[in-house]
């Protein structure tokens, strides 16, 4: 194989709260991507709720992590995109307006440009540091939502960013330990379910609506996209750490046996609760040498309860913003969590729903990384970067002008400029 | 009592260039904006101003003598003023948007002064905040507030305009018209009122320029306004004092209080704090100014934010300026719930002693007449405990969910 152009490869970092997960691709011609070197290190309980505990000793799981995929992929890290999560993330819309300048009253690209950016001005609440901005909706005339505001007739046109937050000390304590391992500063970052949305869907499936439910280890993360960009997205602190904790304490056992059980559900039963008694038994070793038989059923009645209020805070969440609405192809779930057996019956009884376990769309590579939901944000976020990186470089007039302090963002209505 | 003069701030774009004295730039936009800087025109200044007036009106702009005048959006409006509308205002001022921006580059300091509720000041401004905001000006928009009197429809226009000035701009000072009523007198002529109004506007921004110009004796720089500005929309009232001879800054502190715009000295006394600068002539010692400042505190809240600024300008020989600018957070305050009166229960009477209320006598029944106690629920957070919660809607969700629905298990022998 020749050697390749390090500058077509591009990586992603997530820091997650059961591992680091690192992924190396490149861009195919068809639009494929190719992951050619990725690796998973355990977080080693220094990530809790997808924030970052103990700095130094992530950053050494981190640099393995680098190590395994680079050898992997036979070729040297450049340009970085990283996840950021925690349960300290929240979004916000911001309106930006255009007065209609031109006396026939078309809209233009011009206007479309100052109302995102007049939308995109607004300041990050105190010590909140900027993630991501996402177009939301383009209204003209504040009545009419038009899917691209270029050409159509008005007065005035209306832009919604869909703005995502998270803690400026531990989005800087993420971004810092990522700076120091390689060097230099990543070159853009994502919130965790905007990459997972890039990852699953393409831009089309994002045009008509999609719902992606993220759920890993501490943090769930939930993103819809619809029109030209973001809709809505969220988090809740919550995820398969609380359901081993709660099977832990149910059952008085300590936590690495009680996360052997979740890891084991398949062998005996589901997240769906089959109530059968104590017909179905498992046998767990406690720590004193004996061991105990528990009832299957309770195990599911534990994890079905917890998984249950998880979708359901979820669905509160997006019937509160009407986000269901725009959603046209039932939900997708990835990350770990993902893959509890039952768990896809359980989301189809809560949201009423269509509801798959999403695998990333055109990728290739080994199959142990492109089959595992857990992949999909890092996967993910080699999209989301090859989408900033086409930005750049296709008007970087246009970028400096949209230029925040020195923030980079994201703007998807430029792909109304190519039609 | 809270004054914050060493507080750790986020950097904002502020410098104070080496050479010569920095440029300050004051531009009125609308026909308020216009008047007060013909006040400021006509005041004898000390720190380098650079004045503007910007409206659609060009019979308005004949007014404005003595500082440059640009007029907006000539095509559109044929320079005879917007009529009120805000969308033509700032269809007009972004039409001149190029030569609005000529007239603020190089300034090193940018004051925007504008009356809200009208179509050019409120269109211009947002047409200005994107200029600045894309130069990277420090800049301070000055805004003021129709009266009450003046309708419905002004007002509301005046405040949809401000909550978006309020997120675009970095300090945004509010002053309500309505303060005038405070201090004058009600018989005082309307054309007197407003020019009073002027001037102190005038007056105002002409210290904070000083103040910022010269040498300081206690700092008070642009992230310092905002981040005070910025933590709450506030209101705020702005109040000037002069005063010269012995005790001099007693007169200035009068001053402050009995000026048309602050709000007078029971505005101070209810603000949620203050921004006081006191600026004097080589000879002013820093007993006089601590004096000055400890007496102003006094006449404010025992828990008010207040900053503190003093500058020493050599032009100033013996008189003393004291700018004060008081806001008030205009953001609803919420309450922790009241858990209300009575927290006990009543015990349940017994034949023998009947108990009124739990609180005064301790209940010394014997068990028989104690309630059935239901086992205590355990409240269990496992490996979560010793971290920040998860909680959605008053619940810890780290507590596992069938602790927190009460629901018992079966969890084998």
């Amino acid at each position: 194989m020749g050697r390749r152009r390090k500058k077509d490869i591009l990586t992603g970092i997530e820091l997650g709260t059961a591992y680091v997960k690192v992924a190396m691709g490149e861009f195919l011609p068809s639009e494929v991507v190719s992951i050619i070197g990725a690796a998973q290190v355990s977080s080693l309980h220094k990530v809790r709720k997808g924030s970052v505990l103990d700095a130094p000793a992530v950053q050494e799981q981190l640099a393995q992590a680098l190590a395994v995929s680079e050898k992997e992929s036979g070729v040297e890290i450049e340009d970085v995109f990283l996840a950021v999560t925690g349960g300290h993330i929240g979004s916000t819309t911001n309106v930006g307006n255009a007065p209609v300048q031109s006396p026939d009253r078309i809209i233009t690209e011009e206007e479309v440009v100052t109302a995102v950016r007049n939308a995109r001005s607004c300041r990050p609440p105190p010590e909140q540091s900027h993630i991501n901005s996402i177009d939301r909706r383009f209204l003209v005339d504040d009545v009419r939502e038009v899917a691209n505001p270029i050409g159509q007739v008005g007065s005035r046109l209306q832009a919604e960013v869909h703005m995502i937050y998270g803690d400026r000390g531990a989005v800087e304590t993420a971004r810092t330990l990522v700076a120091e391992v390689l060097g230099y500063r990543e070159t853009a970052r994502a919130f965790s379910a905007v990459a997972d949305t890039f990852a699953l869907f393409s831009e089309e499936e994002q045009r008509r609506g999609s719902l992606v439910v993220d759920i890993g280890a501490g943090v769930t993360e939930y993103a819809v996209f619809h029109g030209p960009g973001c809709f809505h997205s969220s988090q809740i602190a919550v995820g398969c750490e609380h359901v081993v904790n709660d099977l832990a304490v149910a059952f008085r056992l300590p936590v690495p046996r009680a996360a052997g059980i979740l890891h084991n559900l398949g062998d005996f039963g589901s997240a769906v609760t089959r109530p059968d008694g104590r017909k179905r038994l498992v046998e767990v070793e406690t720590s004193s040498g004996k061991s105990r038989r528990i009832p299957a059923s309770t195990i599911e009645q534990v994890i079905e309860l917890r998984l249950r209020e998880l979708f359901e805070v979820v669905a509160a969440d997006l019937k509160k913003t009407d986000a269901f609405q725009r959603v046209s192809n039932g939900v997708v779930l990835c990350g770990g969590g993902a893959r509890v057996p039952g768990i896809v019956r359980l989301a189809r009884q809560v949201f009423q729903m269509p509801v798959r376990v999403g695998t990333p769309y055109l990728a290739g590579g080994p199959r142990e990384v492109i089959a595992n939901p857990g992949f999909v944000t890092a996967i993910g976020l080699l999209r989301f970067g090859r989408k900033v990186r086409e930005i750049d470089r296709e008007s970087p007039g246009l970028l400096e002008q949209l230029r925040i302090d020195g923030h980079r963002i994201l703007n998807l209505a430029k792909r109304a400029f190519r039609w | 009592m809270v004054i914050d003069d060493t507080q750790i701030l986020p950097p904002g774009p502020e410098t104070v260039p080496e050479r010569g004295r920095p440029l300050t730039t004051v531009l009125g936009l609308g026909r308020a904006g216009g008047r007060v800087t013909r006040a400021l025109a006509a005041l004898p200044s000390t720190a380098p101003l650079k004045l503007g007036a910007a409206d659609t009106d060009a019979d308005n702009l004949a007014e404005c003598t003595g500082v440059q005048t640009l007029l907006l959006g000539e095509d559109w409006t044929g320079r005879a003023g917007c009529g009120g509308d805000i969308a033509v205002g700032e269809r007009a001022a972004g039409g001149s948007a190029d030569r609005l921006a000529a007239f603020m580059r190089g300034a090193d300091r940018l004051f925007i002064v504008a009356g809200l509720g009208g179509g050019t000041g409120s269109g211009a401004c947002r047409v200005a905040a994107r200029l600045v905001r894309d130069m990277q000006l420090p800049a301070f928009f000055v805004l003021t507030l129709p009266f009450s009197f003046e309708g419905n429809w002004r007002r509301t226009q005046a405040d949809a305009a401000l909550g978006e000035l309020r997120s675009l701009v970095d300090v945004a000072v509010p002053v309500p018209n309505d303060l005038l009523f405070s201090v004058l007198p009600a018989d005082t002529p309307a054309a007197k009122a407003f020019a009073e109004a002027d001037r102190v506007l005038a007056e105002g921004i002409a210290g904070l320029a000083c103040l910022m110009s010269a040498e300081p004796l206690i700092a008070l720089d642009f992230a310092r306004f905002r981040a005070a500005l910025r933590e709450h929309p506030v209101l705020c009232g702005i109040g000037v004092g002069r005063g010269r001879g012995p005790e001099r800054w007693r007169r200035a502190l009068e001053g402050v209080f009995e000026a048309p715009l602050s709000g007078g000295r029971k505005a101070f006394e209810k603000a949620d704090g203050a921004i006081v600068a006191l600026i004097g002539g080589p000879d002013l010692a820093m007993g006089e100014v601590q004096t000055c400042l400890q007496e102003f505190q006094r006449a404010c809240r025992p828990s008010a934010r207040i900053l503190a600024g003093a500058a020493a300008d050599a032009s100033f020989g013996d008189a003393v300026l004291l700018a004060a600018i008081h806001f008030t957070s205009t953001a609803p305050k919420t309450t922790p719930a009241d858990p209300g009166e009575d927290l006990q229960a009543r015990p349940t009477p017994s034949g023998k002693h009947p108990q009124r209320g739990g609180r005064r006598r301790r209940s010394t029944a014997s068990a028989s007449e104690l309630q059935g106690e239901l086992p205590l629920q355990e409240r269990t957070l496992g490996m979560f405990a010793g971290c920040p919660p998860t909680t959605y809607r008053g619940d810890n969700l780290d507590i596992p969910t069938f602790q927190r629905r009460g629901i018992i298990l079966d969890t084998g022998d």
